[in-house]
């Protein structure tokens, strides 16, 4: 009878002892799923960094559907101009203004036929307003009906 | 069979008997010793006889740990030994984590954020004039010089803002004194003036009310 009671207090002592432990999988299965989703939906190409402006109020839309022109103040007076979304020396606009403007036209009217929507321009802060009105009288020619955005980043 | 079992034959309590009969007559239970016979000091091996050493499996009813005490219980293993064999994940959830936000930090997606540019209208200048849009009482005219500086105009109002929070009363300001609620902005920028400055403007308007934005470029160093 003895040895049944300490029985039972060993029992109760152990079950007592142990801790209760959560389990963690389904946190560290959700927590890879998230990475997983980040890394690829991240781009971390330094060519496709350009350092925009900021403006609180405005759309968003699909970069896909639209004709991408990157524009970066490297040099005050001749920004560089790039067709496509990245800064690839291969997809510069060289040349003087007027061949510049010309090729922006053929670019954006070849994108337009090709159905994009928009004219999306990741045009660099510091850019001067004389070289971004340039671009935008020559988009205008090679657009019919798309829309001409600039984009910029979220100001908190 | 005990007797009263044999008066009863449909009698289904169960017998009363002490633990002694009961082993006695358990058919699993070990058959009790004699007296003179002694209990075996090892028990035979066949594999480990010869080497001298003990059958692993069988050490156990051999000699059992104190921490058992006596009871009949197979273990598989100390708790030392069972915490030995578990992985400890929590450096592994420490960089998945870290690799999380820092992905979820950097992350730039292929959604951007946009202002749509109104288009110029034409190569040709513009035949409306500067003082035209001044009278103009739906529009707010904010003018920004070769060094960044805005200026705002609305009737008989002429206010330089040389930040954006200054640009933001000005707005304000000329929206609250008018007598009918202006709805357009005219942006006129200078060449020099920075893309960034332009789009703050627009920005401004846009936050003020003003839902209707043109920009101009113009190489006049004042209004």
């Amino acid at each position: 009878m003895e040895s049944e009671l300490q029985e039972l207090k060993d029992m109760r002592r152990r079950r007592g002892s142990e801790e209760p432990k959560m389990d963690i999988t389904p946190m560290i299965d959700v927590t890879f799923l998230l990475l997983i989703f980040f890394i690829v939906a991240s781009r971390l190409d330094p060519q496709m960094v350009v350092d925009l402006a900021k403006a609180k109020h405005g759309g968003a839309i699909p970069e896909k559907t639209s004709a991408v022109l990157v524009v970066t103040q490297d040099n005050p007076d001749n920004p560089s101009i790039f067709k496509g979304a990245s800064k690839e020396v291969a997809n510069q606009i060289t040349g003087s203004p007027e061949e510049q403007e010309e090729a922006i036209r053929a670019f954006v009217d070849e994108e337009c036929s090709g159905g994009k929507r928009y004219v999306l321009i990741k045009a660099e802060r510091g850019v001067k307003y004389r070289h971004m009105d340039r671009i935008y009288k020559a988009v205008k020619q090679g657009i019919t009906d798309q829309q001409i955005h600039v984009a910029v980043i979220e100001k908190r | 069979m005990s007797e009263s079992s044999e008066e009863k034959p449909f009698d289904l309590t169960p017998p009363k008997r002490s633990r002694e009969d009961s082993l006695a007559g358990d058919s699993f239970a070990p058959p009790p010793l004699s007296q003179g016979e002694d209990v075996p000091s090892e028990v035979p091996m066949e594999a480990g006889a010869e080497t001298g050493k003990k059958d692993p499996i069988l050490r156990w009813k051999e000699e059992p740990d104190e921490a058992d005490e006596g009871h009949a219980e197979v273990k598989l293993g100390t708790g030392k030994d069972r915490e030995a064999l578990e992985l400890d994940m929590t450096p592994m959830v420490d960089v998945t984590f870290l690799l999380l936000i820092f992905f979820m930090v950097t992350a730039s997606f292929t959604l951007l954020k946009t202002i749509e540019q109104p288009a110029p209208n034409s190569e040709e200048p513009s035949m409306t004039t500067v003082e035209e849009f001044e009278d103009n009482p739906d529009y707010v005219l904010v003018f920004i010089d070769e060094f960044n500086t805005y200026t705002v105009v609305y009737g008989d109002l002429e206010e330089e803002a040389p930040s954006e929070q200054e640009l933001y009363v000005q707005l304000r300001e000329a929206i609250n004194g008018a007598d009918v609620q202006p709805t357009k902005l005219m942006v006129k920028a200078h060449g020099d003036a920075s893309h960034e400055r332009v789009v703050i403007a627009m920005d401004a308007g846009t936050d003020v009310g003003l839902t209707e934005t043109e920009v101009m470029l113009t190489e006049q160093d004042a209004l």
